[in-house]
């Protein structure tokens, strides 16, 4: 709930004629509207009330101007409300008054509104007044003043607990087939033909509102949402079910963070990426793996962005945690397939993880114990219009080292560790200009045994993002930032004595990226069909490829070593359009043209990128959509090992390594099944790549100033069929998917006898054609609810002895071609149990209670294979990270 | 101020959760007759080559093959020819493939010029019609450093210890080195034992000390593993302190006296990154950023048909060797499990005993019975080594 600015414009009006009396005050069937604004001009403080739309109370009296509010409050109550104070905010409402003992955010945000303009439409509880505001009606402009041009409803929608922006919440209005979602910053903008309509406005696992809003003019209605009092923890769907109709991108994918801590996860500790990972087209090479791969992508060919800012690195500890705190993420969303204009510089796919603004109503936070990692965090407001949010993770796990098998003396005596800081301040200036600052550092640290080698690496982001809504046709993001990756990997053979600043054979070997970005990226609604987005984004690199350095100073045996520094400008200028062709029939298209300019020795490239995609709404039933997407990439990793490694190097285009690109045609039929409870999709797409970099055999990556002489650009192509049903709601929510999909992989240049695999098409290491994966919740009661994951896919590709021949005084084997054999299939399944003890509100401590076990069944699910030779013969043999149930209570106290 | 506090417990199992399984699988489409040729020209010394066919996995017979003709040549017209060509079938971990050996007499090569390594061979027949010419180009003599040393280092938790080798090099910029070893040690067991014990008579007799005892014994291996140094990380040629070896504190190696005879090759940057091709092959692939396996290709190529792919590198280099001893007390951290305390058995009970694994030590009067056993580990060295003393070992035990 918050002031009514709506009802001001029409209260202006309608008491026009009472200002003018210079003494005396003369209403006759005065509506609430008028009398509450007459009171806020006289200093009554900010109003907030709800009306009993079934009986509108009219007010007649006549006063002096002096006694006007002892009067207007005895009338009021006469008419049947209440007026309480809760601090400088004043309520009124039907019958008796609210206790202000209730909690505080109960009460909407407490943002600053300018009178006159915007309005907002307040929440005062979760139950009884979210329904009293849906019997409302909400008059916007004037009856006859009906405009001739397009109608338009904006506003913002917020979060009812902490008054932040709530984004991707469906706006829908079904009698004109009007639809809409909010943005990042929770604004949403619907065009309504003049009259009374229902606007309805859904997101998961928040309460459905929905609005009369009678409207003539375009205005601003703000809304306020609440989570869904008795919503299942754990449940896990991304966009509800509209999305696929209002929408006409394909292959999308939201997250909220929040709504999904309680998914059965390793050691109950909630993970950004793994989450991502149960979505369909999304796959990883192993269960302790960095990265993931994109429909046939490879890792590196996915822009990963927190606050703009981009992440090269996005895991802790080898894969086993991603690098983002649950706390301070708002959501996460998976642009797979249609990528918008916007986003550029990977060929795979664009995540975007947002952070959260921080609670616009008080100070607030949170801290925890986990088994692996120590956590905490602070939010809250520093003014009425400016918040922060503040947290930070670290562990303490050495011991994680120990669970690795001893077998693989590498991982014995060995240490890890791990932290990261988030911070950022939000400042609105005023209602249309939004400003914030974010911070992101990482760092992680390990060494394995006695080979003295340690290496550690780190992530870090700083950004200043201004929003402006110029006008309601045309709104501003810009953003400026500096993001840095990096890593050491120390050397410090042990001689028994000396440290490592003393060690005189000690050697440190940095890497690392540094890039500073300006974007800019406009808005503009050009007409009622035609939505035209536009900008420019540029990226400076710094990449330091290697450089070898002593680690005491006054070593005779190490010289500094320096591979020499690259850099390269990207710059990319796009422009996309929306447009609506029929009601049924719209478009995006999409041209962005990126450029790159390598320095030293100078080098271009560069070419337009293709973004198109277009949806038909074939009935309320089916809908059917179709893209096309081209990419380009400038920078490349440089890896030989199974999973993308820490230690491996990144390098940009130069003369003799072109920038990777790649398209992808995709199409795709939905379905909204029984009255929209169940959605049910399938999406094919076809990917081609070039100029993807893959080791030689024998490839040495690091320190090596011939590095293009290592790798060779290969073809790639993938296709795939993604199958997926969708329950949002109910007592049984969750998803389930198929996918189909392969990825092979072929030397672009004939290297003879080199080549890998002849020269023949060979399929990619995170090639598995079949997956399924399952999530879902079941309720019980409000009380007690059953939550499970499961997943099966087919091995991934490995190479495998062949043959076996005497070579240096022992057997040794020879190997296939690459990637021609297969680990065993992989699957596993967790199940969870949350119970939540108590529901009322009243109480003090609530606490709920998570009892969890991740891969119930046990199976030793193989992470790679590999093979000795013995006695025997070759002996095959299988690591396996998680082979046993692991189980977990997950014990959850607020107060 | 709302604080909330997130308790999480975990109860994990008390096992390892990662682990290594073993793993079946069935190799069946295995390829063979891959030409494997493995040596060095080495300059000042006897070089030796061993020339075979790789052999599918799925096959229990090898290729048959022809080697016609083996030389080593100079630039200058020189020419060495290999002697030999016996032809052994060892019994080697992984199976047994035949492997034809070569020596060639490299002792009086010139430095100062480039050789280059010929073998002539039929694959698939033995004869010389069908024979194709495997070989080198011509390289220069890469002359191997001395070895600086030979040094120990014990783990920070005394469980292990590595032995690790330094060398470096004024005269080059850069430098690959390869090494290799031979261990030889001096093992003793923890009970002297007197007598002996004969299972068929089942009677315990007195031993000659000198000549029968199973006190003193000597093992010996040579390395099969790849160590390998490239001095590119360090921008000066040195090679400080490589681990080559790494010995658990319950290895008998340790007991009494230990000798490892390390030898220094020099490899050039081409066949380097076969050797490092090979070491990540043999190595723990299985680990979580291991290298993925490849196929080692080194300076080795067919005249016949360039494309053909050829296991092997031939490096010319002079070598260097240097010894060492250590002394069960400089490593201080041999540690024997056993229980090697005395158990005495009557007459009736010694075949049982034996068949348990016991073994007769010594006869102490005043006791009774008066026959004192331990546990054969603790009395019969022969388990760990033989009576093979090596010829320039230091001490007197026999």
């Amino acid at each position: 709930m918050r002031r009514c600015g709506l009802i001001l414009i029409f209260a202006l009006l309608s008491i026009g004629s009472a200002l003018g009396q210079s003494k005396n005050i003369n209403l006759y069937r005065a509506s609430m509207d008028s009398i509450v604004n007459m009171m806020e001009h006289r200093g009554y403080g900010n109003i907030y009330f709800v009306e009993d739309t079934a009986k509108r109370p009219r007010f007649t009296f006549q006063c002096a101007e002096e006694d006007f509010l002892k009067v207007v409050q005895s009338e009021i109550y006469k008419a049947g409300y209440s007026i309480s104070k809760y601090g400088e905010d004043v309520f009124i409402l039907k019958g008796a008054g609210i206790s202000t003992s209730l909690p505080y955010t109960y009460f909407g945000s407490k943002s600053e509104t300018t009178k006159g303009s915007n309005s907002y439409v307040a929440a005062l509880s979760q139950e009884n007044q979210v329904a009293t505001i849906q019997q409302k009606v909400y008059e916007i402009g004037r009856k006859d003043r009906i405009s001739q041009d397009p109608i338009y409803l904006s506003g913002i929608v917020k979060d009812a607990r902490s008054g932040e922006p709530i984004m991707a919440v469906s706006v829908y209005n079904e009698e004109n087939k009007s639809y809409a979602s909010t943005d990042e910053y929770g604004f949403y903008k619907i065009l309504l033909p003049p009259g009374l309509h229902k606007v309805k406005f859904s997101g998961f696992s928040l309460e459905d509102v929905a609005l009369d809003v009678e409207i003539y003019e375009s205005g601003d209605l703000d809304v306020v949402m609440s989570e869904k009092v008795l919503s299942l923890k754990g449940a896990v769907v991304a966009a509800d079910v509209v999305d696929n109709r209002k929408s006409n991108k394909m292959g999308v994918e939201l997250i909220r963070i929040g709504r999904m801590k309680q998914v059965p996860t390793v050691f109950g500790e909630a993970d950004v990426l793994k989450i991502v990972l149960t979505l369909p087209g999304v796959k990883s090479v192993g269960e302790a793996s960095n990265g993931f791969n994109v429909r046939g992508g490879a890792v590196d060919q996915n822009l990963i962005l927190f606050n703009e800012g981009t992440i090269y690195n996005p895991s802790h500890l080898f894969g086993l945690f991603s690098a983002f705190n649950p706390d301070v993420v708002s959501d996460l969303e998976l642009y797979k397939s249609s990528i918008p204009a916007q986003y550029g510089g990977r060929i795979s796919s664009v995540l975007e993880i947002r952070g959260r603004e921080g609670n616009s109503n008080k100070i607030t936070g949170s801290a925890g114990i986990g088994l692996l990692t120590t956590h905490a965090h602070l939010e809250g407001p520093l003014s009425p219009s400016t918040t922060f949010i503040i947290g930070g993770r670290t562990t303490y796990s050495n011991w994680i080292l120990n669970l690795l098998p001893e077998e693989n003396s590498n991982y014995a005596n060995g240490k890890a560790n791990f932290y990261d800081l988030n911070a950022s301040v939000t400042q609105k200036i005023g209602k249309k200009n939004t400003l914030s600052a974010s911070g992101y550092y990482s760092r992680d640290g390990f060494e394995f045994g006695l080979d003295g080698k340690r290496h550690t690496y780190n992530n870090l982001n700083a950004s200043l993002r201004w929003r402006s809504v110029f006008s309601d046709e045309h709104q501003m993001v810009a953003s400026v930032g500096y993001d840095q990756y990096g890593y050491n990997s120390y050397s410090v053979p042990r001689d028994g004595s000396s440290s490592m600043s003393q060690n005189p054979y000690g050697t440190v070997m940095n890497f690392g990226i540094k890039q500073g970005f300006a974007k800019v990226h406009f808005q503009s609604i050009i007409s009622s069909n035609h939505k035209l987005s536009y900008g420019l984004n540029t990226i400076f690199y710094n990449v330091n490829p290697g450089s070898i350095e002593p680690t005491c100073k006054d070593s005779t045996f190490v010289i500094p070593t320096y591979l020499g520094i690259e850099q390269g400008v990207e710059a990319a200028l796009y422009v996309s359009d929306t447009w609506d062709i029929t009601d049924k029939f719209s478009t995006d298209l999409g041209i962005r043209y990126s450029s790159f300019f390598a320095m030293k020795p100078f080098k271009y490239y560069g070419g337009p990128e293709f973004r198109l995609s277009g949806k038909y709404l074939i009935d309320d039933i089916f809908t059917v959509k179709a893209g096309f997407n081209s990419m380009m990439q400038y920078i490349h990793m440089l890896s030989n090992t199974t999973t993308a490694s820490p230690t491996d190097t990144w390098k940009l285009s130069d003369e003799n390594i072109k920038p990777q690109s790649g398209w992808q045609a995709a199409a795709a039929l939905y379905a909204n099944l029984f009255e929209n409870q169940v959605e049910a999709s399938v999406e094919g797409y076809y990917k081609r790549m070039k100029n993807y970099l893959d080791y030689a055999d024998g490839a040495v990556l690091t320190m090596n100033p011939n590095v293009s002489d290592e790798v060779v650009p290969v073809f790639g192509k993938a296709w795939g069929l993604e199958f997926m049903m969708k329950k949002p709601l109910g007592k049984l929510n969750g998803w389930i998917s198929y996918t189909y999909s392969r990825t092979h992989l072929k030397e672009m240049e004939d290297r003879g006898a080199s080549s890998i695999n002849g020269g023949a098409w060979y399929p990619a290491i995170y090639d598995k054609p079949h997956d399924v994966k399952f999530v879902g919740n079941y309720k019980f009661t409000h009380r007690l609810s059953l939550s499970m994951n499961m997943e099966y896919s087919t091995g991934r590709p490995i190479t495998v002895p062949v043959s076996t021949y005497y070579y240096a005084g022992a057997m040794r084997l020879e190997y296939s071609d690459r990637n021609t054999y297969r680990i065993p299939d992989y699957f596993r399944l967790d199940a969870a149990i949350n119970i939540e003890p108590s529901h009322y509100l009243k109480k003090l401590t609530h606490f709920s209670i998570t009892v969890g076990v991740y891969n119930v069944t046990g199976r030793k699910n193989a992470y790679s294979v590999y093979f000795d030779t013995t006695l025997d013969g070759i002996a095959g043999r299988k690591l396996t990270i998680y082979g046993c149930p692991i189980p977990y209570v997950n014990v959850n106290i607020k107060f | 101020m709302k604080r909330r506090l997130y308790i999480y417990m975990a109860i994990v199992c008390a096992a390892a959760v990662s682990c290594i399984y073993p793993y079946e699988v069935d190799l069946k489409e295995g390829t063979s007759g891959t030409v494997v040729i493995s040596g060095d020209i080495l300059c000042g010394e006897i070089s030796k080559f061993d020339i075979s066919l790789t052999q599918s996995v799925s096959d229990t017979v090898s290729d048959v093959f022809g080697v016609h003709e083996l030389y080593v040549e100079g630039e200058d017209g020189s020419r060495y020819d290999g002697t030999g060509g016996k032809y052994f079938v060892p019994n080697h971990q992984g199976g047994s493939v035949g492997y034809v050996s070569y020596e060639v007499d490299t002792r009086n090569l010139d430095k100062n010029i480039r050789y280059r390594f010929v073998a002539k061979i039929s694959k698939g027949v033995d004869s010389k019609v069908y024979a194709k010419t495997y070989s080198t180009d011509f390289m220069p003599v890469l002359i191997s450093p001395p070895i600086d040393s030979i040094s120990y280092k014990v783990a920070d938790d005394s469980m292990s210890v590595a032995i690790q080798v330094t060398t470096h090099d004024d005269n080059t910029p850069v430098g690959c080195y390869r090494w290799t070893y031979e261990e030889n040690w001096e093992v003793v067991s923890e009970q002297m034992a007197t007598h002996a014990y004969s299972y068929y008579s089942n009677s315990v007799y007195e031993i000659d000390f000198e000549s029968q005892n199973r006190y003193y014994c000597w093992g010996k291996s040579v390395s099969s593993d790849f160590y390998l140094f490239n001095t590119q990380e360090m921008g000066t040629n040195v090679a400080p302190l490589v681990t080559i070896q790494t010995l658990d504190r319950e290895e008998k190696k340790l007991s009494r006296l230990y000798c490892i005879d390390v030898t220094q090759f020099v490899v050039s940057e081409e066949n380097y990154r076969f050797w490092e091709t090979m070491r990540k092959n043999t190595g723990s692939a299985g680990d979580i950023y291991s290298p993925q396996p490849g196929k080692p290709r080194g300076n080795i190529v067919c005249e016949e048909d360039r494309d053909e792919y050829v296991i092997g590198a031939v490096s010319c280099t002079t070598i260097s060797t240097l010894r060492r001893f250590i002394t069960r007390e400089e490593f201080g951290i041999y540690y024997n499990s056993s229980d090697c305390g005395f158990r005495n058995f009557d007459r009736g009970q010694w075949q049982t005993a034996y068949m348990e694994g016991y073994d007769i030590v010594t006869i102490m009067e005043g006791v009774t019975p008066p026959y004192l056993w331990a546990k054969e580990e603790c009395v019969d060295c022969t388990l760990y080594g033989t009576k093979n003393k090596p010829d320039f070992w230091p001490t007197d035990n026999n």
